[in-house]
């Protein structure tokens, strides 16, 4: 067991803190082009995703990659989540995950 | 019981006053290959990395499981693993019993959900309020209320002190003595299994509450008599009603 580089699940609010931090980030397929991506994310803002390794498929997608700036993410890896993704119970998941109860997801 | 998401790598392996040993866990895989008829896996939760052994156990019944589950768990994919927790060249890993692939995401959040739900369960206990935490589990209850503006935990102040909204299996009954009330309360975890809890496993959890076996003992046979819980495969285990 290695729990010394943990990857925070962060939406939209946590970008800003994370530049440089490797995350994942959960959000809706808005557009894509070749390698860069449009998404929404939980609480509806808009986020770029760049480098995309390949399309996303599916509605829902969950990206792992380094933060570039507060809107952008540089992506590493990505798995799509369907069409059935509950957004609303997610960003929940975040205000918990980085708010009360962070020290069990993260330092 | 669940535990979660390991995240903290305590090397006795207790989480929140629990013994851990079976675990489940929801990840992503990052590598799988066969090893000796087993497969060894590398899952990723976002919190840490960790190594599970999966031991195929149709294995014998059909030569090709185990290459048809190493296709089927490529890196990338989100798996929900069950085992037990197991030492192993100084760290902790996985001895899995099932691995399977997960569909519907919406269990990546639940798994995370839980987490918390168990973490707070254990921490806070059920909501009867025993012992001397009661400030403290009102400070969690204040806390909650500012993000939990998406009604999930309408109304705090009827709470009984449990902090994490409702869902509690159980509270005591008022007037019943603390002991009594705190022992229902371990055997009243909704992640017991069917074979219930170990008297011993009580005692272990209420020890440090400042309950003693003796006390812990006539408590089980106080809620036995009161119908509150009963014995499942032998004296020693204990479910509730």
């Amino acid at each position: 067991m290695n729990a010394d580089e943990p990857t925070p699940r962060v939406g939209f609010a946590q970008l800003k803190n994370m530049i440089g931090r490797r995350v994942l980030f959960v959000g809706r397929v808005e557009s894509q082009d070749v390698g860069r991506a449009h998404m929404a994310a939980p609480d509806g803002s808009k986020v770029v995703i760049e480098g995309a390794s390949s399309a996303f498929e599916t509605q829902f997608a969950e990206v792992q990659g380094v933060v570039v700036d507060p809107t952008t993410i540089r992506e590493e890896s990505h798995v799509d989540f369907g069409e059935n993704f509950d957004m609303n119970t997610y960003n929940e998941l975040l205000r918990l995950a980085n708010g009360p109860h962070q020290q069990m997801f993260y330092q | 019981m669940q535990a979660a998401a390991n995240s903290t790598p305590d090397q006795d392996l207790v989480i929140d006053g629990a013994d851990l040993s079976n675990v489940t866990l929801v990840g992503k895989v990052v590598s799988c290959a066969e090893r000796a008829g087993n497969i060894d896996l590398q899952i990723s939760d976002g919190t840490g990395v960790i190594s599970i052994t999966y031991f195929v156990d149709s294995v014998d019944s059909d030569p090709q499981a185990v290459p048809q589950k190493v296709a089927e768990l490529r890196p990338g994919t989100y798996v929900r693993t069950y085992g037990h927790m197991r030492a192993f060249q100084g760290s902790w890993s996985i001895s899995a019993f099932a691995v399977r692939v997960v569909h519907d995401f919406n269990e990546v959040t639940y798994h995370c959900l839980q987490a918390i739900f168990q973490h707070m369960h254990l921490a806070k206990g059920a909501g009867t309020g025993t012992g001397g935490a009661t400030q403290q589990q009102q400070a969690g209850i204040n806390s909650y209320s500012g993000p939990a503006a998406g009604g999930w935990q309408q109304k705090p102040q009827q709470q009984q002190g449990g902090g994490y909204g409702g869902g509690a299996p159980v509270a005591g009954p008022p007037g019943m003595d603390p002991c009594a009330s705190a022992v229902l309360q371990v055997v009243s975890d909704p992640n017991t299994g069917d074979s219930g809890v170990h008297v011993n496993d009580i005692c272990g959890r209420l020890g440090p509450r400042g309950f003693a076996r003796p006390q812990v003992e006539a408590a089980l046979t106080f809620l036995q008599n009161e119908a509150h819980c009963y014995t499942t495969c032998d004296e020693n285990h204990w479910r509730a009603t």
